[in-house]
């Protein structure tokens, strides 16, 4: 069976974890736990008529007390980009954590996830922020782990584009 | 004085009371362990103990076994930490881990852990520097 590693990035506390717990178990949990390091999980999903395992590296999120090894990076097939739709300078990290995968693994099939849509009246991301980034090629994903909207659809599309 | 082998001898025991894999690089593909290998160890580095492929551990460790391999090569001082990584078992329970490489009078030695409670640890001191730095801002 075809195997694929798929790098969960972002900021602290944006939801890389939960979205994985959605997708891999379709559960949530409102409890914030801190990831240190990494977390492996898999997921076999059906791309056609094949079979493909993705493995999911949640890795600890960017901030003053953890910086991402790129060294991490190394055999990713794609990855996703998590930001806070409540927190703008998630964005900013997420797009200094683009750099870096860029010049360490060069140009993979990646996915910008706005997470914590269900969080409406906290919203602070403009779509004009996104805007440049659309312009750019960027496929941009609102999601939330909690109702699970956008979630499927982002590993998915990341698939197939990481197969395509 | 105590004898040479019951010296090894303390020394395996300490190593089997300390929850602790320890193995050497036999080779570039290949590693074996010098200490009892715990139960566990399968999990993350499956096969005979005599002559473990490094291409069939687990994909965190194999990973890491490539910035091991150039760490013994380069016979720095010090030690490479993996970092703490994750795996679910069978039970979908998180069990958590932690390899270091270093080397011992030139031998490249790779130890592997099983660190829940340094793991608990490190997440406390970093969630609470997170939230006061949230109610800081």
């Amino acid at each position: 069976m075809k195997q694929k590693k798929v790098c969960m990035l972002g900021a602290a506390a944006v939801g890389k974890t939960s979205l994985v717990a959605r997708y891999v178990r379709s559960i949530f949990s409102e409890k914030y736990h801190s990831t240190i390091g990494v977390k492996i999980d898999k997921k076999t999903v059906q791309h056609g008529d094949k079979a493909v395992n993705l493995i999911l590296w949640d890795i600890y999120g960017e901030d003053q007390f953890q910086q991402v090894q790129t060294s991490y990076l190394r055999g990713a097939s794609g990855y996703l980009l998590v930001a806070d739709g409540t927190r703008p300078d998630t964005l900013d990290t997420a797009l200094v954590l683009r750099g870096r995968v860029h010049d360490s693994v060069g140009d993979l099939p990646f996915r910008l996830l706005i997470n914590k849509s269900d969080l409406t009246d906290q919203w602070a991301l403009s779509e004009a922020v996104l805007e440049p980034l659309r312009e750019q090629g960027w496929q941009i994903i609102r999601t939330s782990a909690k109702t699970g909207e956008g979630v499927e659809k982002a590993f998915v599309s990341l698939t197939e584009e990481m197969l395509s | 004085m105590t004898q040479p082998n019951s010296d090894h001898t303390l020394l395996l025991e300490l190593i089997r009371s300390l929850d602790l894999a320890m193995l050497v690089e036999t080779d570039d593909d290949y590693l074996r362990t010098i200490s009892p290998a715990p139960t566990w160890l399968s999990r993350v580095l499956p096969g005979d103990p005599e002559q473990l492929r490094k291409d069939d551990a687990c994909d965190f460790l194999a990973n890491f076994l490539v910035d091991a391999h150039a760490f013994w090569q380069m016979a720095r001082p010090g030690k490479l930490r993996s970092g703490f990584w994750i795996e679910r078992d069978d039970n979908d329970r998180e069990q958590v881990f932690e390899a270091s490489a270093f080397r011992l009078e030139a031998v490249p030695i790779l130890l592997v852990e099983r660190a829940p409670n340094a793991y608990d640890d490190a997440q406390k001191v970093i969630q609470t520097g997170r939230e006061i730095i949230t109610k800081l801002k």
